[in-house]
C-alpha cells in the first residue's frame, strides 16, 4: 500500500509538474488528490486519508495560513503532515506556518531532488510512527 | 542604489527562467526589434501590495509560452493553450515572490494577487521599457520583464 498525497495549489501547472516529478521517483504512491485552495483541501481531508499535504500559501478563497489554522483547530485532522511549497519569503509568515505545525518548506523554484529528499525525510518519520 | 536594484532584478529573473523554466537565457539588447508590430504580444501581470506596492510584468510571444509549458511539464508533443497560459502565470508568480524578497528583504509581508495573462501589443511593451526592466532571449524567444512600483 503506497502513500496518499494531496497537492494544494491554485496553479494547475504546478500540480501537474509535481505529479510528473513524483512519477519519476521510486516513491510508493497509491493516490494523489488535488485541491485549488485551502477550502477544497479541507473537503478532501474530511473524506480521504492523506499522508502528506503539499501546500501553497498565496491562494484565493482560503490561503495556506488560513488552511493551517483550520487544520489545527480540527481534532481529527490536526496531525496531518504538511509541507509548504511556495514562493513565500516573508519570515513572519514562515514563522507563523511553523508555529501552526508545518513539517517542511520548499521555496519555488526547487530541484526535483530537493522535493524527493524532503518527502523521504518526512515519510520516514510517518513510517516509523 | 538604482544600480544594485537593477542588478538584483536581472539576476533573479534570469535565475528563475533558468531554474524553473529550464531555459537557456541570454541578454537581449534591443527587445522591440524582436516583437513584430503585427504579431500578438502576451503579458503576464501580477500585482502585489505591502510595504511596497506595484506590479510585475512578463512580455513575450506565443513561441515563448509554448516552450515554457513544454519545459515545465516535460512534454515534447506540445501543450494545450490553457497549459501555456498557466505556465506563464506561474512564472510571474514565482519570479515576483522571489524578487520581492531579494529587493526588499524577508521582514515584510506582501499580498500577491493571482497573475493574469492577456494579449496586448507593442505599445504596452514599449511603455514597460520605461520602467525598471530587463530583456533576454530564453530558449531563443524574446522576453521583456518589468517591475513598476507605485507611489
Amino acid at each position: 500500500m503506497g502513500f496518499s498525497f494531496l497537492l494544494v495549489d491554485d496553479s494547475s501547472i504546478v500540480r501537474k509538474s509535481l505529479k510528473k516529478t513524483f512519477a519519476l521517483t521510486d516513491l510508493e504512491i497509491s493516490e494523489i488528490h488535488e485541491a485549488t485552495n485551502g477550502q477544497e483541501a479541507l473537503e478532501v481531508l474530511n473524506s480521504e486519508w492523506v499522508d502528506l499535504v503539499f501546500l501553497d500559501v498565496n491562494m484565493p478563497v482560503m490561503n495556506g495560513i488560513e488552511f493551517m489554522e483550520a487544520l489545527v483547530a480540527n481534532d481529527e485532522l490536526k496531525d496531518t503532515q504538511v509541507i509548504v511549497v511556495s514562493t513565500e519569503g516573508s519570515q513572519e509568515r514562515l514563522d507563523r506556518l511553523k508555529e501552526l505545525g508545518v513539517v517542511g518548506y520548499l521555496r519555488k523554484p526547487f530541484a526535483p531532488e530537493e522535493l524527493v529528499e524532503k518527502v523521504n525525510e518526512i515519510l520516514r518519520g510517518v513510517k516509523n510512527g | 542604489m538604482v544600480e544594485l536594484v537593477q542588478e538584483d532584478f536581472e539576476s533573479v529573473n534570469s535565475q528563475i527562467f533558468e531554474d524553473w523554466g529550464l531555459m537557456f537565457v541570454e541578454h537581449l539588447e534591443n527587445p522591440s526589434e524582436e516583437f513584430p508590430s503585427d504579431a500578438p504580444v502576451y503579458q503576464s501581470v501580477i500585482k502585489f501590495s505591502g510595504e511596497h506596492s506595484g506590479h510585475y510584468h512578463i512580455f513575450c510571444r506565443e513561441d515563448f509560452m509554448e516552450a515554457l509549458a513544454q519545459n515545465v511539464l516535460g512534454e515534447l508533443d506540445g501543450c494545450t493553450p490553457e497549459e501555456q497560459r498557466d505556465a506563464l502565470q506561474e512564472m510571474a508568480n514565482v519570479v515576483c515572490g522571489n524578487l520581492l524578497t531579494k529587493l526588499f528583504g524577508e521582514d515584510h509581508v506582501y499580498e500577491l494577487r493571482p497573475p493574469e495573462v492577456t494579449e496586448t501589443n507593442i505599445v504596452s511593451l514599449n511603455t514597460a521599457l520605461e520602467a525598471t526592466h530587463c530583456a533576454f532571449m530564453a530558449d531563443d524567444c524574446p522576453v521583456v520583464v518589468s517591475l513598476q512600483l507605485e507611489g
